[in-house]
């Protein structure tokens, strides 16, 4: 015998020998009502009793409430007329019949002995025959014929509300007044004509009204659920159901609750889950609207590439249709792969797949796509500029001369290729220029800052960046073109005006070598009407009395001497002037011995700020053009610095001086003066950050982090809250001390931990013999030498052993 | 600088003289004197755009549109909310 039939054998064995009532029960309790049902007729058939009617009736009423949830009325209308025909006793039925009655349309054939209702139990079925007349009028009982005028009309005001005709809607709502049984349905047409109309107060003003037990509050429901994600997210199943069919109809799919989990997905980093439900709802997407459908490709491949996951990106680019500016996805897939940690793909290969791509682009103009072509070039040249960088500050002791050379040449043509498709693109210029500077090529950055200007005439990088080039080799004249130029698209500038002043005094100085003493003149007299010398006017008039001299004009040089005197406290820096103006205008060497006999008798007076300033931008100044002659007068300016020890300094004065220390690498005097700077001007950011920086020069594993790490920290505070445009390039230069300073663990840490593997090598003691106090010991050792809490000890400990493994 | 386009509200595939109407319409909602931070962002997003070659470079090197799922789900959302829902089936949604 098979199992089913060993089964069934062994059911109708046990049917056989239970009771009826208990076989009845059972299939109420499964809710099984068909079988119930069946059970139950054949029993009172058999041997009719209280009992047996009581759960005849019963399983009457539940199969006729089993068929109306089902949708078959007409069976449900029949098994209820069978009821009916039995003559209800049983209390719970006849506490149930109204209701299912009423949903039949069978209200009329209730038994008059069932309809003893009380008042409470009566006003419910009249608001239920009320929502009943407006969802299916035709099921209106004839004795509530009044219920189906004022229902039409509410369907009437539904219908207008849905071809937007509010006015008419509004029109059939007018009698309905507040205590009708319909008043919920107007408000529910109210708050619908508001919902249509996305206003969200005058639907929440009508809907807020609605009594949650009926009809309009759970149509109402299902509207916000489909269009509020945070009623959707507590709804039940039932209600989900609703708004999914609710989809369906509307949008052709099930599109917003695909959306809904795909947004969840997105969150929680599900992308397996994500891809999947974007592909599940893309074609209906794409119907219903194009535009979003394009905003959200572009939402997730930017999440994609943001992330780097290069590999989720591959996968998604397989079924999504792409982007018009990307054709093949090598964009998207080029910058994934920069922005990934891991580098495993290269994004040149994407970049240079891309440039071909951007042949065909119908989205850009034919120029466009040219100057998108320069503009990827010039991204790919970055990437051997990286790598030349990188090669030369390794520190792993091979040569990489060749492996430089080579990432230069690639550099170099990506560079042209970029110029060539984007000939007005300035970036390219400059950056391919600081490449040359870095390498110590300034004429050819000057070349390509010329070609740019071929392009772009009014580039004022490429017009400051030359003026200066010039200015640099003392071509005062040549310089003059640029500055010029500079100054008249930046007329207000006060930058422009200095360059162009210098230009002239340069332009002096040439002339007067050239014995053209009088167009020297004339040119000392353009820089000073730019007036930019009011501060250092004393060095305009020492190339003044220079110049007198060269002409033999001796009163008159002494004139512009006795002039300069006056506007200083005292001479120092002034004869350190005529020193320098004497060895540039080339006067005799006797005359220049003089200034410097003078200027070395002065710098053996009491020390005085100013003097210390200004002498240190005249040696800045000036040491560009002449380093040789000018280096052996270093030194006595340096012992006068050392001397300064008492001095209450002026920020401007105390900034030069920095500078110029910072200049020549003299870090330790450069530390004391930045400490006096941090004293005396607190709030000026540069101190600090020189503070810092002298600090961590002694090395990172040699340096106090502490102090280091305080000072960079208090510089960036500084800096952010400044006006002074000095102090953006510091913020940069100072987050990255920060940088360096949190990627290199304690000296002491990397050496005790040496010492301990060394150590290890000839110590009986096994590893595991280092014990916690000895942990303990050493990272209190390492705190106190280098200044560090034990948090940052263990926090760099942690990193150093993650890198390890 | 976040996304130009998101600052100012606009598509990527925007025209000039439409970026140019939303740039005076934020400004005289955003003006310098009363929104200080506010303009400057706007300002800066408007510069960048309306230079071919900045939008170019925003368009090929800037991660695409940092959109939230949440607007998008929210604009589609309100498209429902605008479509006319047919009487018959509102009406059956009334079972409960």
């Amino acid at each position: 015998m098979g199992s089913k039939t060993k089964k069934r054998s062994r059911a109708s064995k046990s049917r056989r020998n239970a009771l009826p009532i208990d076989i009845v029960k059972r299939s109420l309790e499964r809710a099984d009502f068909k079988q119930a049902l069946k059970d139950a007729r054949v029993w009172h058939r058999q041997t009719p009793s209280a009992d047996s009617r009581s759960f005849l009736e019963i399983s009457h009423i539940g199969r006729a409430e089993q068929l109306l949830k089902n949708g078959q009325l007409d069976d449900a209308r029949r098994i209820a007329q069978e009821l009916l025909d039995l003559d209800v006793t049983e209390a719970s039925v006849q506490e149930a019949l109204p209701e299912l009655l009423l949903s039949l349309g069978l209200f009329d054939r209730l038994p008059k002995e069932a309809s003893s209702f009380s008042e409470a139990e009566q006003q419910r079925l009249r608001i239920r025959a009320a929502d009943q007349a407006v969802v299916q009028p035709e099921h209106t009982p004839s004795s509530m014929a009044e219920l189906r005028d004022e229902a039409l009309k509410i369907r009437a005001a539904l219908e207008a509300v849905e071809r937007s005709d509010h006015s008419a809607a509004a029109k059939h709502l007018r009698d309905i007044s507040r205590h009708s049984l319909f008043a919920d349905w107007k408000f529910f047409v109210r708050g619908l004509a508001a919902f249509y109309q996305h206003d969200a107060s005058g639907m929440e003003a009508n809907w807020s009204r609605l009594d949650p037990s009926r009809a309009p509050a759970g149509i109402a429901q299902v509207l916000k659920a489909a269009t509020q994600p945070s009623s959707l997210a507590v709804a039940d199943e039932k209600l989900k159901s609703k708004v999914r069919r609710l989809e369906s109809q509307v949008l052709s799919g099930t599109v917003l609750t695909h959306l809904t989990h795909l947004q969840q997905a997105v969150s929680e980093q599900d992308w397996p889950s994500a891809m999947k439900t974007f592909r599940a709802v893309q074609r209906s997407l794409r119907e219903i609207d194009g535009n979003i459908y394009q905003r959200l490709v572009r939402c997730l491949t930017g999440k994609l590439v943001h992330e780097g996951d290069f590999d989720t990106l591959n996968k998604f680019a397989r079924f999504v249709e792409p982007l018009p500016i990307d054709p093949h996805w090598n964009r998207a897939k080029a910058i994934a792969c920069e922005q990934s940690e891991f580098f495993e793909e290269d994004p040149e290969v994407f970049w240079k797949k891309y440039l071909d791509d951007l042949e065909d682009i119908s989205t850009l103009t034919p120029p466009q796509r040219k100057l998108a072509q320069g503009l990827v070039w010039f991204r790919l040249a970055e990437f051997p500029m990286k790598e030349v960088l990188g090669l030369r500050r390794c520190s792993c002791g091979k040569d990489h001369s060749a492996e430089i050379e080579a990432n230069k040449e690639d550099a170099e043509l990506a560079f042209e290729k970029a110029f060539e498709l984007a000939p007005t693109y300035e970036p390219a210029y400059s950056t391919a220029a600081k490449c040359h500077l870095a390498a110590n090529r300034p004429e050819r950055a000057a070349e390509i800052y010329l070609r740019l200007l071929q392009h772009a005439p009014d580039s004022l990088d490429a017009l400051e960046f030359l003026a200066q080039h010039h200015l640099s080799r003392g071509e005062g004249r040549k310089a003059f073109a640029y500055a010029n130029r500079y100054r008249e698209l930046k007329p207000l500038d006060q930058h422009s005006r200095k360059m162009l002043a210098t230009c002239h005094a340069e332009a002096a100085r040439e002339f007067a070598l050239a014995s053209n003493l009088d167009q020297a003149h004339r040119e000392l007299a353009s820089a000073e009407k730019l007036g930019v010398f009011q501060v250092n006017r004393f060095n305009l008039l020492a190339q003044k009395a220079v110049i007198e001299t060269k002409a033999g004009k001796l009163d008159a040089a002494r004139q512009h001497i006795a002039d300069a005197q006056e506007t200083l406290d005292e001479a120092t820096a002034l004869w350190l002037s005529l020193l320098i103006q004497s060895i540039r205008y080339e006067l005799p060497w006797s005359e220049a011995t003089i200034y410097e006999e003078r200027w070395r008798k002065a710098l053996k007076r009491r020390c005085n700020g100013s003097a210390a300033g200004r002498m240190c931008v005249l040696m800045q100044g000036y040491s560009v053009l002449h380093a040789n002659e000018l280096s052996r007068f270093t030194p006595d300016l340096l012992a006068y610095l050392r001397r300064c020890t008492r001095v209450k300094w002026q920020l401007e004065d105390l900034l030069h001086v920095c500078d110029f220390l910072g200049d020549l690498d003299e870090q330790s005097l450069l530390a004391k003066f930045a400490d006096k700077g941090t004293r005396q001007h607190p709030q000026c950011a540069t101190f600090h950050f020189l503070a810092g920086s002298a600090e961590l020069a002694r090395g990172p594993l040699k340096c106090n982090r502490r102090k280091t790490k305080k000072a960079l920290q208090r510089s960036i505070d500084l800096a952010l809250k400044s006006t002074d445009s000095r102090d953006e390039e510091l913020l940069e230069m100072a987050r990255s001390g920060l940088e360096l300073l949190e990627s290199i663990p304690p000296a002491g840490l990397v050496r005790r931990f040496g010492e301990m593997e060394n150590s290890n090598a000839g110590d009986s003691r096994d590893e595991d013999d280092f014990t916690i106090d000895d942990m303990q010991r050493i990272i209190q050792e390492v705190c106190a030498e280098v200044g560090a809490t034990p948090e940052e000890v263990l926090e760099m400990l942690e990193r150093k052993m993650g890198e390890q493994f | 600088m976040t996304d130009p386009y998101q600052i100012l509200g606009v598509p990527v595939d925007v025209d000039e003289p439409s970026l140019r109407r939303r740039y005076l319409e934020l400004v005289r909602e955003f003006p310098p004197e009363q929104a200080p931070e506010r303009f400057a962002e706007i300002r800066e997003a408007y510069e960048r755009l309306r230079n071919p070659v900045r939008r170019l470079e925003s368009q090929l090197f800037e991660i695409e549109h940092k959109e939230s799922l949440a607007d998008i789900l929210g604009e589609l959302r309100s498209q429902v909310q605008s479509r006319r829902i047919p009487t018959d089936l509102l009406l059956s949604f009334a079972d409960r």
